[in-house]
């Protein structure tokens, strides 16, 4: 499946609870870098505005059906806020929240996937695609156009990364963080799909990390992109058994530290480098940038 | 948070989970056995700690009821601050292995089965796996499907049912991981959970009961170093490692790149920072006290502080860092770098950041992670290669 924003960008963005501090400023950074928010979505608050953003009670006063919901939704809401936009058949949804319990988002996942939606996060700082829109908090000015497709696990990695490889003058189809937690909407091996079949696309940049086996899908997919792929994987010196952070990071077996995982990526034909220095060395001589 | 046996099994009593019968000792190892336990086939004493391993420890042990005291007294003197369950000792006549995980990359819960229990049942190559979701009709069948020809019927259909239920509960229990091992095979048919590893999510710990997983948290309490407890109560985590640069940052990904790169350049991270609920809250004032303090041992030699904003704003993080130096003098050479977007530095003049930071006695004032790590390792390590 294409992701829909990459096909056609979103024309109609609803935030779901936009009016939190931390919300309010991503809001504020999507509307200056023109991503078309319609309307914002807080039960209670109907009626009122956002800086000149209407806000709604309900996804369903709206009198067209948006195009992508970006959720700042608090962790214990996320999963019933996700499938409430799956279930109006919304095709991007973005889940911000850290910390959604794993049983929500696994079911929120699960929900938006039989709707044919697209679900970034949860635990996602957002996406960008570089002088074609934003949703999230990627720092456009941190991206360039090119044609390199980076995808994350970690947002700040992910804004960090895609911050070197635009003063690198490598350029980017598209800047995504995937989401931080275990459980998140499209793993890595999906985007990879979506990137293989996209024809703006010539390499991908992945970075990942430590803890679970999604880069294990990856490396079976490796094989059928075509496209050459270049990936890091963070935390090659973290301690076993303890949690780096966010709730995906955690080596639990030898099969989820970073020399397992980097030794699977390149046997599948990945470029493997060390750092975000060395894939864009490696990117360079593969012509992007 | 992992539970201990104890109250993962108190949690698996009160959804009909057979489990043996049991209760917890006093603290004292000089009491005679508990009257309730005068008609129990057997005892079993076992120590409650959530480290691996028990057994080979002596942490767990069968014991008449006249040798119960010493036992108890000489396993307190291996596990001086465990809790002790002691337990009515199982008829087994067949051990199996039981464990449901969550397979967050197929987007799942994943059953494993052995149909032979014991220590090193994970890594045998007998263990069955298959995904189950508990609410797709038929899922009993589809275990007792993947049982067949190795279990007799009758107890294949009884574990595929057993199967269908724990993989309820672990998702009303909000677990991350339930493993039985060995689910006992009773002389009666029966089958009983004899030990159980739960790992509870902890994201989901706001809708359990805090006093039923107490002593699991009390025990995961222990295990935090002073200085990882009050970053912990200051609302962002913080892990303790042996190195030599204190590294403040935000952001998990960040972080470990951080560490990476100092390993890179023959240093080690002293620490390693991330908020512990995300969100707006600002740990940075809690987060270089406890850098500074790490960085009044010997062995740290500097202060590494890097932080990526992409719309949070630069000044806010300049100007906590100067009040903080004002404050309080960096035991140690102390580097900072920010890598902030458009947004963030908006109405910020970064050049009169960096004159005013340089003042302040910062070493360094670097964009780039890597340079700055390099000025980092030329300070520490002068003379040592780039």
């Amino acid at each position: 499946m294409m992701p829909p924003f990459l096909t056609a960008f979103p024309r109609r963005v609803a935030v779901l609870n936009p009016t939190g501090r931390y919300a309010a400023r991503q809001v504020a950074g999507m509307r200056e870098a023109g991503t078309p928010v319609v309307a914002g979505i807080a039960l209670g608050r109907g009626g009122g505005t956002l800086d000149g953003l209407p806000i709604l009670d309900s996804l369903s006063e709206l009198p067209e059906r948006p195009d992508a919901a970006v959720l700042y939704t608090p962790p214990e809401g996320t999963g019933d806020a996700i499938r409430q936009c799956a279930a109006a058949r919304i095709p991007t949804i973005l889940a911000a929240a850290e910390y959604v319990p794993v049983h929500d988002a696994l079911r929120a996942a699960a929900a938006a996937r039989e709707a044919g939606c697209w679900l970034i996060g949860p635990n996602t700082l957002g996406l960008c695609l570089p002088e074609v829109g934003l949703l999230g908090s990627i720092a456009p000015s941190f991206c360039c156009p090119g044609r390199v497709a980076l995808l994350g696990r970690s947002g700040t990695l992910t804004l960090t990364v895609a911050r070197l490889l635009t003063a690198a003058g490598i350029g980017q189809r598209a800047v995504i963080h995937m989401g931080g937690d275990a459980a998140i909407g499209r793993n890595p091996h999906d985007y990879l799909a979506a990137f293989a079949a996209d024809p703006d696309t010539t390499a991908v940049l992945y970075c990942g990390e430590i803890g679970g086996d999604k880069e294990y899908a990856l490396a079976e997919a490796i094989p059928r992109c075509g496209k050459p792929v270049v990936a890091m994987i963070a935390g090659r010196h973290a301690p076993a058994d303890r949690q780096m952070g966010h709730a995906g990071a955690l080596i639990g077996s030898e099969r989820e530290g970073a020399a397992a995982k980097l030794a699977a990526l390149r046997e599948a034909g990945a470029h493997v480098a060390r750092t975000p220095y060395e894939a864009m060395g490696i990117l360079k001589e593969l012509g992007c940038g | 948070m992992r539970l201990t046996e104890a109250e993962g099994k108190a949690l698996l009593r009160r959804h009909g989970i057979s489990v043996p019968r049991g209760l917890l000792l006093s603290a004292s190892g000089d009491a005679p056995p508990p009257p309730e336990v005068a008609d129990w086939s057997g005892l079993v004493l076992k120590a409650q700690l959530v480290e691996g391993g028990r057994g080979k420890r002596g942490l767990v042990r069968r014991v008449a009821p006249n040798e119960l005291a010493a036992a108890h007294r000489a396993m307190a003197t291996i596990a001086s601050d465990a809790g002790f369950l002691l337990e009515e000792a199982v008829d087994i006549s067949r051990e199996l292995y039981l464990a449901l995980r969550l397979d967050c990359t197929r987007q799942g819960i994943e059953l494993l089965l052995a149909t032979e229990g014991g220590v090193e049942v994970e890594q045998t190559s007998a263990l069955l796996r298959l995904p189950l979701d508990p609410e797709a009709p038929g899922a009993a069948e589809t275990v007792f499907h993947a049982l067949r020809g190795r279990l007799p019927p009758d107890l294949a259909a009884r574990l595929a049912r057993e199967a269908v239920r724990l993989a309820r509960v672990m998702i009303e229990e909000d677990l991350e991981l339930l493993e039985i091992n060995p689910l006992a095979v009773t002389g009666e048919g029966r089958l009983v959970a004899c030990d159980a590893k739960l790992v509870r999510d902890d994201a989901a710990a706001f809708r359990h009961d805090e006093a039923a997983m107490a002593e699991s948290a009390r025990l995961e309490e222990r295990a935090l170093t002073p200085l990882e407890r009050r970053a912990r109560q200051q609302d962002f985590t913080l892990v303790e490692m042996p190195g030599d640069v204190a590294l403040v940052t935000a952001g998990a990904g960040l972080g470990m790149l951080m560490m990476d790169l100092l390993a890179d350049h023959d240093l080690a991270a002293a620490c390693f920072m991330d908020n512990r609920r995300g969100g707006p809250t600002d740990t940075t004032e809690a987060r270089l006290e406890a850098a500074f303090e790490l960085a009044a041992r010997p062995e740290v030699k500097a202060i590494l502080f890097y932080t990526t904003l992409a719309s949070r704003p630069l000044a806010d993080r300049v100007e906590g860092l100067l009040a903080f130096l004002a404050r309080r003098p960096a035991p140690k050479p102390i580097f900072a770098g920010f890598a902030a977007a458009h947004t963030a530095t908006r109405g910020f003049d970064v050049e009169a950041a960096r004159e005013r930071l340089a003042a302040a006695g910062i070493a360094a004032l670097q964009e780039d992670p890597l340079t700055l790590v390099r000025a980092v390792a030329a300070s520490v390590r002068p003379g040592a290669p780039a």
